[in-house]
């Protein structure tokens, strides 16, 4: 996955967050965002992720030398953030099989059973996820992110509320995605730093 | 400068020509009038075509002709001043349908040079459509200004572009007040009542529920952007379910508004083509000072806007 | 595309009926509104026609206390975002449609019946006729209303903005719909009825077409 933006900017209230910011991403690259806290890098992310749009610039996503429309971009990206809430009343395998059937996959039993176990989540439970701790929480988000094997992954301080354990779970996602896909992730911390290939400091107002 | 003066004394002189103009009417009214009513005399004008002669039962008669240049006798109780010399006059006067003569209550003065129609039914008070009807239709060009920039700005997204749908929306706001203010005054007077949920009257007051949704609208979103989109949106769906009134109305109720689908009793105000011409060019001539007033409006708050722009150094 | 809506309006349905978060109290509402009429109206004998207009009346209140919940609900617990990465906005904005239009189908049928049993005044000259419109008139109500949900989910003070926003834009739907039902009601007449369902089906096409344009521009942030 190719994304290649150019003078993005985006402003709230008239006030602009960051403006100018051009990058390209490649596939196979691990793509860190990085700026103090308030500089704008969730908003870039969700820009990137075509969730809002830019006040300014354009940015151009293309697989294999075909162009994907901010539209159906949806379909081949993943995203994982703290500001985002899963359905709270159903249980993780419910979850997961309404998340497949939204995108039309066929998901059984087994693959559930598999990605639970891949996040190291216990598929045995029945309970809506309302119970589960910020740590189980997480480790759902990245199965919402990865479900359909998209080509892009956009983390969002990933690590954020993992343990040891956790943490090893998300690099080894990052590292698997980096075989066929592209990742961005939106971080302060060094490990996650020490994961990209290349970094950009989004410089916006504090 | 020179045009806001031009303005100025623009709509000035034709609200006085609007305001002052006489009503008079002709042999044509009276005699409907006398059919109505025999006391009710109304205002009419005439030339006189010969000399005072005395009547049998006291006064004197005048063989007079009217606009349309129909014959009568009009019959004086006294002799009017300079009756000799005088081309016609203006005066309130009934018909007596068994003498067959115009019965002359007051003379008012000279032949005016031009008048507006006598409307049975309206009278004095058709006047109100120099004002009432110029502010109900820049209550509607206002709103479809709004919807026009509301759309471009959901296109390009430029904040200026939701600033004019603003602007057109607050003065579509306070000329729809006018208009609903002076309707229903003059409801009052003419109809009996404030309020009669004549399809016109309702049309307007969902239009006053438009506006107010919208501004409501407006203040519960913080974000500029989204306040914008939102409220662009709405403008849109509003604009888009609003014309079926026109459709729905005249089902449910009667219109009493001259020029209603069912009125078949306004005679020469409204109905398509058959206004009087003077009436028709004050009253075209009050709805141009009214669109050259909303544009200027306009102006003086795109001018605010930048002023408060600046002081918050957002100018772009 | 189809296909995706019908996934959304799945997941509504199966979260409504696991948290009965907006049916429950609908239901009572209902029953409650149809209390307070009835206790109004005791030893008084209106007309079947004057009763149509009360249940419009009933109707209209419902829809405005139920039918934002669906968009509500996903703007407050946070789910809006998950959901916008999920699907194309046509297929959210079609999948809440079909979900809102249940809803109040499912509410009007039970306040019809409710009002059939409860008032020996309101008798139907043309049931038939009757229910159709019924059924035109919730159709108009879920298509109006969802796309002013959508807005109103977007702004603060969500409650007390929906029934200001809905009201004139819902107008000309309910005239149609209470002249048609009155019709019905009391002397039917095909050709008088003709115009009024002609404008009940002209006016869903034009809010819906209208709806799936603007709704991506509500829906993204």
């Amino acid at each position: 996955m190719q994304i290649s933006a150019t003078g993005i900017g985006k402003k709230f209230n008239r006030r602009s967050i960051f403006r100018e910011v051009d990058f390209s991403v490649e596939t196979g690259e691990v793509f860190g965002i990085i700026g103090r806290n308030g500089s704008g890098k969730s908003t870039l992310l969700r820009i990137i992720g075509g969730l809002l749009s830019p006040s300014a610039g354009s940015i151009s996503y293309g697989i294999n030398g075909t162009d994907v429309s901010v539209e159906h971009l949806h379909r081949v990206m993943g995203y994982a953030a703290p500001y985002l809430t899963l359905y709270e009343e159903f249980s993780a395998a419910e979850n997961i099989a309404l998340y497949a059937k939204i995108r039309g996959l066929q998901k059984g039993s087994s693959d559930i059973a598999a990605l639970l176990d891949r996040v190291g989540l216990p598929t045995d439970r029945k309970d809506p996820i309302r119970a589960y701790s910020s740590g189980m929480m997480q480790r759902m988000k990245l199965i919402f992110s990865i479900l359909h094997e998209p080509p892009l992954l956009l983390l969002d301080e990933p690590i954020s509320n993992l343990d040891r354990e956790g943490m090893a779970v998300v690099y080894d996602i990052v590292a698997e995605q980096k075989k066929t896909g592209t990742v961005i992730i939106a971080t302060n911390d060094d490990e996650d730093i020490a994961q990209c290939d290349r970094t950009l400091r989004v410089e916006g107002r504090a | 400068m020179w045009w806001k003066l031009l303005l100025f004394f623009w709509i000035a002189a034709f609200s006085a020509v609007g305001l002052v103009t006489p009503i008079a009417g002709s042999l044509t009214e009276l005699s409907m009038i006398a059919q109505w009513s025999a006391e009710k005399a109304i205002p009419v004008k005439f030339r006189t075509a010969g000399e005072p002669v005395s009547a049998e039962d006291g006064g004197w008669v005048i063989r007079g002709t009217d606009k349309h240049g129909h014959d009568a006798d009009f019959h004086f109780s006294a002799i009017p001043e300079n009756a000799g010399t005088r081309d016609g006059y203006l005066a309130t006067a009934r018909y007596d349908t068994t003498a067959h003569r115009v019965e002359v209550v007051e003379v008012l003065g000279e032949y005016p040079g031009f008048s507006f129609p006598f409307i049975p039914g309206l009278e004095e008070r058709a006047k109100i459509i120099f004002f009432h009807v110029p502010m109900a239709w820049m209550t509607v060009v206002a709103f479809l200004v709004s919807m026009w920039f509301g759309i471009q700005y959901l296109r390009k997204k430029d904040l200026e572009d939701d600033f004019r749908s603003v602007a057109s929306a607050g003065l579509g706001l306070l000329f729809c007040v006018l208009a609903t203010t002076t309707g229903s005054l003059w409801a009052k007077f003419n109809w009996g009542s404030f309020w009669n949920w004549d399809p016109r009257q309702t049309s307007i007051f969902v239009l006053l529920l438009v506006y107010g949704a919208y501004f409501a609208l407006r203040s519960a979103v913080e974000i500029e952007e989204k306040k914008a989109t939102l409220s662009a949106v709405y403008n849109i769906i509003a604009a888009a379910t609003v014309p079926f009134f026109i459709f729905i109305m005249p089902r449910i109720m009667p219109g009493l508004h001259p020029g209603s689908a069912d009125d078949n009793s306004a005679g020469p105000v409204v109905s398509s083509g058959g206004m009087d011409a003077i009436m028709r060019f004050v009253l075209y001539s009050m709805l141009g000072g009214f669109l050259v007033l909303y544009g200027w409006l306009m102006r003086i708050q795109g001018r605010l806007h930048r002023i408060k722009l600046k002081r918050a150094e957002l100018a772009p | 595309m189809l296909k995706q809506a019908f996934a959304i309006f799945w997941k509504d349905l199966a979260s409504e009926l696991r948290t009965r978060y907006a049916i429950n109290a609908l239901l009572m509402f209902v029953v409650v509104t149809l209390a307070v009429i009835m206790f109004a109206l005791v030893g008084e004998t209106l007309s079947p026609g004057a009763l149509t207009g009360m249940l419009w009346v009933v109707m209209f209140f419902a829809a405005m206390s139920g039918l934002s919940r669906s968009f509500v609900a996903e703007e407050e617990r946070g789910t809006s975002m998950t959901l916008q990465l999920l699907a194309t906005p046509t297929a959210i904005y079609l999948g809440k449609l079909l979900f809102n239009l249940l809803l109040v189908l499912a509410l009007n049928i039970f306040i019809v019946l409710l009002f059939l049993l409860t008032m020996d005044q309101f008798t139907v000259a043309q049931i038939d006729l009757f229910w159709f419109v019924i059924l035109l008139g919730s159709i108009g109500i879920a298509s109006a209303t969802t796309i002013i949900a959508a807005i109103i989910a977007k702004a603060n003070t969500k409650g007390t903005l929906f029934p200001v926003l809905s009201f004139p834009v819902i107008l000309p739907l309910l005239m149609a719909g209470i002249s048609a039902t009155k019709i019905a009601v009391e002397e039917p007449m095909w050709d008088t009825v003709w115009p009024d369902l002609q404008l009940l089906g002209s006016y869903i096409v034009v809010v819906i077409t209208i709806s799936f344009l603007l709704f991506e521009f509500v829906w993204k942030d």
